[in-house]
């Protein structure tokens, strides 16, 4: 893919999403009752349309760009597998690790889940490394919040997270 | 003397240390805000005595405002909103491997701007508390627009999409319930979304996120660099280093004031105007945002200017000018302690204790931060990747406690996921946040200056509010001709 591809791409979701965004805004917001003419939907409905210009002014620029340069140069997709292992470790990661915190509570949650983490993404294989991480993690936190600074994290519904 | 003797008394300082100690553990961990400190220890204070009350109260204020430079500047990861705008040259100078000298000097410059918000506040707090009063919703508009103006600035190498970033950043924050007349927005039935999406939420999502996707795609490809333990060195700033930045620092310190003093502003504007301010005057703006200590001054010393600033309209009319002055004003009246010009009449004692109290905290952070500086950074010998297992820890901790809400968590993930897609695409993420900080008081101001006047747009035309659309102008018309004459070729 090329760099203006790319942006010829950007720019055309981005001109979709302020279009959408201008219709919604427009459509669903309801009139308030303050009785002034900047309504609730007119603060919203601004932004979708210059989000809408801004993204044509992008594309328009992009276009000249390719006729002043050409449309050669290519983006460096080098990587690009680490970096979708780097996407799926981070967000597989926070995802499980949020709704687990639900069911098992922050305690049994953050000890277990960064354990698992270091062991099976990082393949990290030092015992004690891995046992001091994650419960220094879970226990340090659970102390300084719940106990020191009084501020309290999920239980679980299981009744397993202390 | 009274008050001295007070504030130097054993439990007077006890409180000032248990004080300072809690709002700077809210501002070292990110997702915690110092608001949220006050917020906490308040209830805790009612038993104390009056001057004991104040004692931590202020402290906590004072330490909470200064903690959050210390994440910025080591993990990336704004510990406060008013904080955010030290992350680009915070973090760069400590991946540099400068970063007890960044801390040193954050702190430095923090105590430098609030002493001198303290002693303006000691001198001017009942002609200051006039000039605020002189802003409306027209003039606080109109300082909100010129600080939109900065994302030109802040927009990096294409203005258009700085442009699209800040759009982004007021889209957002029009999702959920509306300011004025509370009706729902773009919420289609989700009742989480009334609440609309936290600041500090998005902030979470938009800087720790991609950092911790771009540390691990490092560790999978080879090229993360870990940093050898022999190479962290403490290094704190001679006098004659500071001595350098003492313009940046009083221009800022003066600006974090004036702002702080206008009800309805906070650290986080303050600390991105002065940001833009120095960038503009500096003589190698190109460096900055790259690792320029001026970029760590100049929000630094402002957003804890402000703290000062905002003590001004408190004391002197009894009108809070930030969330956190709001819960400190509650302390008082539950002590008893009416703020307003009466105050200086019926209980002098009570304001120069405060002075006293406010002063001694801030030496007194400093002290702690400083000898601490030993132990942050001891933080670069952990393995970046093992790092990023604690930031991700620390991004749901800190979203979940803030309203205890799991909703709030998605949040992050999804803005985190969006913020990384649009740092691909190479849209600056800082007017992004300069939108989400902005967007709110901009609406809002707006819309009340207009119901104000029956819609008429003369409102807008008041002497404050032109003096700041003018700057305004003049803002945009520079970085315009900066960038234009930036891509014009130099000719030998």
């Amino acid at each position: 893919m090329t760099i203006i591809w790319r942006d010829r791409v950007l720019f055309g979701i981005l001109l979709l999403i302020g279009a959408v965004w201008t219709w919604l805004s427009s459509t669903t917001i309801p009139a308030g009752y303050s009785g002034s003419f900047v309504a609730p939907g007119s603060f919203p409905t601004t932004l979708g349309v210059l989000l809408m210009v801004l993204s044509a002014i992008g594309l328009a620029g992009s276009e000249l760009k390719r006729v002043r340069n050409g449309d050669a140069e290519a983006i460096n997709m080098s990587g690009l597998s680490q970096e979708i292992w780097g996407i799926a470790a981070t967000f597989g990661f926070l995802i499980v690790y949020a709704v687990g915190m639900q069911y098992l509570g922050f305690l049994l949650v953050t000890v277990i889940g960064v354990a698992a983490f270091c062991l099976i993404v990082l393949r990290l294989r030092s015992w004690i490394l891995i046992a001091a991480l994650s419960l220094t993690l879970g226990l340090g936190l659970y102390l300084l919040m719940n106990k020191l600074l009084g501020v309290y994290l999920p239980a679980g519904v299981l009744g397993l997270g202390f | 003397m009274t008050a001295a003797a007070v504030a130097f008394e054993p439990h007077s300082l006890l409180a000032l240390v248990l004080g300072s100690f809690f709002g700077l553990a809210f501002g070292c961990i990110p997702g915690l805000t110092y608001t949220m400190a006050l917020a906490l220890i308040l209830p805790l204070t009612f038993t104390l005595e009056p001057m004991m009350a104040i004692g931590v109260l202020v402290s906590t204020y004072v330490g909470g405002a200064s903690g959050g430079t210390v994440a910025a500047i080591l993990v990336g990861v704004p510990g406060t909103p008013s904080s955010a705008a030290t992350v680009a040259d915070g973090y760069a100078l400590a991946k540099a491997g400068k970063a007890s000298i960044t801390i040193a000097m954050a702190t430095i410059c923090s105590t430098l701007g609030g002493l001198f918000s303290l002693l303006v506040m000691v001198a001017s707090v009942q002609a200051l508390s006039n000039v605020a009063l002189a802003f409306g919703p027209a003039e606080i508009f109109a300082l909100v627009v010129f600080g939109m103006a900065t994302i030109c600035g802040l927009a990096e190498q294409s203005l258009v999409r700085g442009l699209i970033g800040g759009v982004i950043g007021l889209m957002v924050m029009t999702i959920g319930q509306d300011p004025i007349d509370g009706v729902s927005r773009l919420t289609f039935g989700n009742v989480n979304l009334l609440q609309g999406v936290d600041l500090l939420v998005a902030m979470i999502g938009l800087f720790a996120v991609p950092q911790v996707v771009s540390t691990l795609f490092e560790h999978k490809s080879g090229s993360s660099t870990i940093v050898d333990g022999k190479s962290v060195k403490v290094e704190l700033p001679k006098l004659g280093y500071i001595w350098g930045y003492r313009w940046n620092i009083l221009r800022s310190s003066i600006l974090g004031t004036v702002i702080g003093a206008i009800p309805g502003t906070s650290g986080t504007i303050s600390a991105f105007l002065a940001y833009s301010q120095e960038k503009r005057l500096a003589k190698n703006p190109e460096n900055w945002g790259k690792g320029d200590m001026g970029g760590v001054v100049a929000p630094e010393t402002a957003n804890n200017a402000v703290t000062g600033g905002a003590m001004i309209p408190m004391l002197g009319l009894g009108i809070p000018g930030d969330p956190a002055t709001a819960l400190i004003l509650g302390g008082l009246l539950i002590h008893g302690i009416q703020p307003g010009a009466l105050l200086f009449v019926e209980a002098p004692d009570v304001v120069y204790s405060l002075y006293m109290f406010y002063g001694l905290a801030y030496v007194l952070v400093t002290v702690i931060m400083l000898f601490g500086v030993h132990l942050f950074v001891q933080a670069l010998k952990i393995p970046p990747h093992l790092l990023a297992v604690a930031i991700m820890v620390l991004c749901v901790v800190g979203s979940y406690s803030l309203r205890n809400s799991m909703f709030d968590v998605g949040s992050m993930i999804v803005v985190g996921f969006f913020g990384y897609l649009l740092q691909k695409a190479r849209i600056p993420l800082t007017p992004i946040l300069l939108g989400l900080v902005l967007g709110p008081a901009m609406e809002r101001e707006f819309r009340t200056a207009m119901i104000m006047s029956g819609d008429s747009y003369s409102i807008l035309l008041s002497p404050i509010a032109l003096l700041f659309f003018g700057m305004a102008l003049l803002v945009i018309v520079m970085s315009l001709v900066g960038m234009v004459r930036s891509r014009v070729p130099k000719t030998a």
